[in-house]
Order: structure tokens, then C-alpha cells, then sequence
């Protein structure tokens, strides 16, 4: 008989959790990003458990995992806290021995209290989380813009077999000019590039949280305390704000995860002015900076829920779905990746606080962490 | 009146058998093949994932009465040996 004993996780379990997490999913999980997720969040401590066996010498082993991260959001000009699922898992041979969803729902309830709404993200995360009461879920739409940097297109011709640069450019030379006159190599913004080292300490994201927010709709905090959290001090540190001022003060960034050098993603999107005229040249500002480094593509996956349409239109119109999405369409399903869910479950503090699944309106232009 | 193939509402007694279960999984509207539940394949290769299996063990604790501890659903593989746990554990 397997007895999987269950309980709450302690920071001494970060390496273990990783560790267990590798296996469980093939993927890769520094141990330092349990304790920034679970201990170190400006909401406060998170909750998560972890699912053990012992071995054969009697030892525990942890075998699986599920948590709360607290991510502070506003609402109504106040602070709410709302926990994200993450890090769930069961190593497969342990999963026939475990109620996984009965587990959760302990953990849910024990959890509750000091949140006002849990949300999920992931493939079919509304119908699994169904039964525990979560719903609502829309889908995250991901977006990706091919970019191409300015000088790719004379090298790949200059190393194309039996090719010299003059001959390169004796067959290819106009069209090829012609082709890169129609990249843009000078933005239409000059954005200031601020890196993780010196955004806790950048005036630019002093006032941008409080001012971007949206009355009578759910918004992460961009405090400077959450910033820092989020993109600053995270474990990943491969963050870049990309930022502008407009004359007149209207405030623009885009905080890019620079984990792929070739794929730069838009982790947060922040406009003080949710005005597709300021969207439009940030993100084609980006898109250049992109190409400057050699990235040949940008992507961005965002919740359409409560979004100004007239900014989701604009994203439409200068990205493309993403291909990963689209795949299924093309019979291609075992190499497409099924859309995210985002479903939420408002808590009963939530509730009192008169929280309800429709306040879940989101203003959040960026992927939720 | 409510229906009666609500799963709160159906019980199990013993002695229990696949048979006798059949409301059990009917009353889930999983669009399980019960004929093949009934000749032993197991619930896995039947198709349940995890979310059928939360929602069969729930349908079946609250009809027969009882709380399955997670250390022992390893066993419970297929009907045959769900009905043979539940016989044991009610007679």
C-alpha cells in the first residue's frame, strides 16, 4: 500500500519541490523560484503544500506539490489579494493513490480566508478546477510579431552557398535594399531601456501603477514594491522595461522577459492612458528594439476579458495569433499548444468585499505571471 | 420532483456487485461504455482522467455512505474491484 501523507511546505522544501517538479513536467525550475513565489511576494506569504512518501529507509520524499502565490491587485481604489495556482503536480506513479482534485480543494479551503479570489491558468484549467468552483475562464490569446533584424537579410545572402558579398549584392542588391527600406530602423519612440538592476530605483515606475489603473476593474498592483517583486528581484532577472514618457505625461512601457533571446516576450504592458495612439508606437518601438537585437520574433499572451477593445484591436492588428495556436487548425495538433484557460473562483471574503465574478473584469494587458 | 438519477440520491448496499454500481456511473454522464466497465477494463484505459475519477469517487462516497481514503485507490483499478472494496468495507 502507497500512504501519501500531505502538508503544508517549508521553505527548506524549495530544492526538494524543484527537483520533484523537473521530473514531473521535463522542464526546467531553479529552486530559488519556490521561496520568490511562495515566501517572499509583497502580499505576503503564499500557501502551498507538498504531497510525500517515504522511501525505503523510511525518509519522506516529496512527490508532489500545489500553491497559492498572493498577488496583490486593486479594485475600487483598494487593495485586494488575489492567489494564482502554481506548481502542480503528482509524479505519475504516485497519481493513482492521490485524490488529486480532493487535495486541492483542502488546500482551497484551508487557504481561503486571506484571499479575496484564486485564479488558474493553463489548458483545460476550467474544466479541471470546475468542481472545486472555479469558472468563467476565457481564454489567453497569444500573439507574436515576426521581426527581422535590419542586416540578417545581406548576411543570410552573403553566406548562401557560392555567394560572395559583391555577387550577393549583384543579384540580390535592389530587391534586397528595396526589402530592407521596408524595415524600420529608426522607432518611432526612443524608449528608455531600464534593467532589472535599476528598476526599483527608477523614477518612471513611481506614480505609472497608481495611474494606470481603471476604476471599477480588477488590475494587478504596479506598485513599485510589486514591480520589484515581480520582474526586479525575480530569480529570473532577465527583465527589461522598456519605457516612455509622452509629452503632456502620458506614461508607456512594456517589461520585457528576455529568457529567449530570439523571442523576446511582453511579460507586463502598462499605459497610463489606455489610448491606441500612444499602443500603437510603444509596441512599434519595441518591435524595433527587438530587431536591433537580433530577436526575429516578439510575443505577448494577454487575457481579452475587460480589456478597452479599441487596445485589443490595436495588438490584433500589428501581431499575428500565434503559430503554436494555430496549429490544430492545419491538422498539426500534436505540435500545436492548446490555449490557456483563465478561469477564478471569488472567495467569500471576496465576496463581502462585493467582489463578484463580472468585477473579474480584468484591466491587465500582460500574461498574469 | 427531482430526478432520480441524481448521484446524491442513489445508495449502495450491500451486497454490492459491478451490476449494482451501473446507476453510479450512469448518473455521471461521463459517456462511459458500461458494458466494458462491466467486462473489467479499467477505469483508465476506459478514458477517465483524474477530474472523472474526483467526480466517480465523490459519486460513490455519497452513495454508499462512506469516505475513500486516497491510501487506498490504487486498488480500485476497475468496477469489478470497486465493487468488491465497497462490498468489503459495507458488509
Amino acid at each position: 500500500m502507497t500512504r501519501l501523507r500531505t502538508r503544508r511546505a517549508r521553505r527548506e522544501d524549495a530544492e526538494a519541490i524543484a527537483a520533484s517538479y523537473r521530473r514531473a513536467w521535463a522542464r526546467p525550475l531553479a529552486a530559488e523560484r519556490i521561496p520568490w513565489a511562495f515566501e517572499d511576494a509583497p502580499a505576503g506569504p503564499g500557501d502551498h503544500w507538498v504531497v510525500e512518501v517515504e522511501d525505503a529507509g523510511g525518509s519522506p520524499v516529496v512527490v508532489g506539490h500545489h500553491g497559492l502565490v498572493p498577488i496583490r491587485c486593486r479594485w475600487m481604489g483598494e487593495d485586494v489579494v488575489v492567489g494564482k495556482t502554481s506548481k502542480t503536480f503528482v509524479l505519475p506513479e504516485f497519481r493513482p493513490h492521490l485524490l488529486y482534485l480532493r487535495f486541492e480543494r483542502d488546500c482551497l479551503s484551508e487557504a481561503e480566508p486571506r484571499f479575496d479570489a484564486t485564479y488558474s491558468v493553463g489548458p483545460g484549467a476550467a474544466r479541471f478546477r470546475g468542481p472545486l468552483g472555479y469558472g468563467g475562464g476565457e481564454q489567453m490569446v497569444a500573439f507574436e510579431r515576426a521581426v527581422l533584424p535590419p542586416g540578417l537579410v545581406w548576411r543570410a545572402a552573403a553566406r548562401a552557398p557560392g555567394a560572395t558579398q559583391r555577387g550577393a549584392g549583384r543579384w540580390a542588391g535592389p530587391a534586397l535594399r528595396t526589402l530592407a527600406g521596408s524595415f524600420r530602423t529608426r522607432p518611432p519612440l526612443e524608449l528608455d531601456e531600464i534593467p532589472s538592476a535599476a528598476g526599483a530605483s527608477a523614477p518612471f515606475f513611481e506614480d505609472i501603477g497608481h495611474r494606470a489603473e481603471r476604476p471599477g476593474v480588477l488590475s494587478p498592483s504596479r506598485a513599485p514594491a510589486e514591480l520589484a517583486w515581480r520582474f526586479w528581484n525575480n530569480p529570473l532577472k532577465d527583465f527589461v522595461a522598456l519605457a516612455y514618457t509622452w509629452p503632456g505625461g502620458a506614461k508607456g512601457c512594456c517589461i520585457m522577459n528576455t529568457m529567449l533571446p530570439w523571442r523576446p516576450a511582453i511579460d507586463d504592458l502598462i499605459l497610463t492612458d489606455p489610448r491606441p495612439d500612444l499602443l500603437e508606437p510603444l509596441l512599434e518601438s519595441v518591435f524595433t528594439w527587438a530587431a536591433r537585437r537580433g530577436a526575429l520574433m516578439v510575443s505577448f499572451a494577454t487575457s481579452t476579458a475587460g480589456q478597452p477593445p479599441e487596445l485589443l484591436e490595436c495588438v490584433a492588428r500589428m501581431m499575428r495569433p500565434a503559430l503554436r495556436a494555430q496549429l490544430t487548425g492545419y491538422g498539426l495538433r500534436a505540435l500545436a499548444t492548446p490555449a490557456d484557460d483563465m478561469p477564478r473562483r471569488v472567495t467569500p471574503r471576496g465576496a463581502r468585499r462585493g467582489l463578484t465574478q463580472q468585477s473579474w473584469q480584468v484591466s491587465w494587458y500582460f500574461r498574469p505571471l | 420532483m427531482s430526478d432520480p438519477t441524481t448521484p446524491g440520491e442513489l445508495t449502495v448496499k450491500p451486497p454490492v456487485t459491478p451490476r449494482s454500481l451501473v446507476p453510479v456511473f450512469e448518473a455521471l454522464e461521463s459517456g462511459l461504455d458500461i458494458d466494458q466497465l462491466l467486462r473489467g477494463i479499467s477505469f483508465r484505459e476506459a478514458g477517465l482522467d483524474s477530474l472523472d475519477i474526483f467526480n466517480l469517487v465523490l459519486a460513490v462516497e455519497s452513495a454508499a455512505g462512506l469516505k475513500i481514503p486516497d491510501e487506498d485507490l490504487g486498488e480500485l483499478r476497475d468496477l469489478p474491484a470497486l465493487a468488491s472494496y465497497l462490498d468489503r468495507r459495507l458488509s
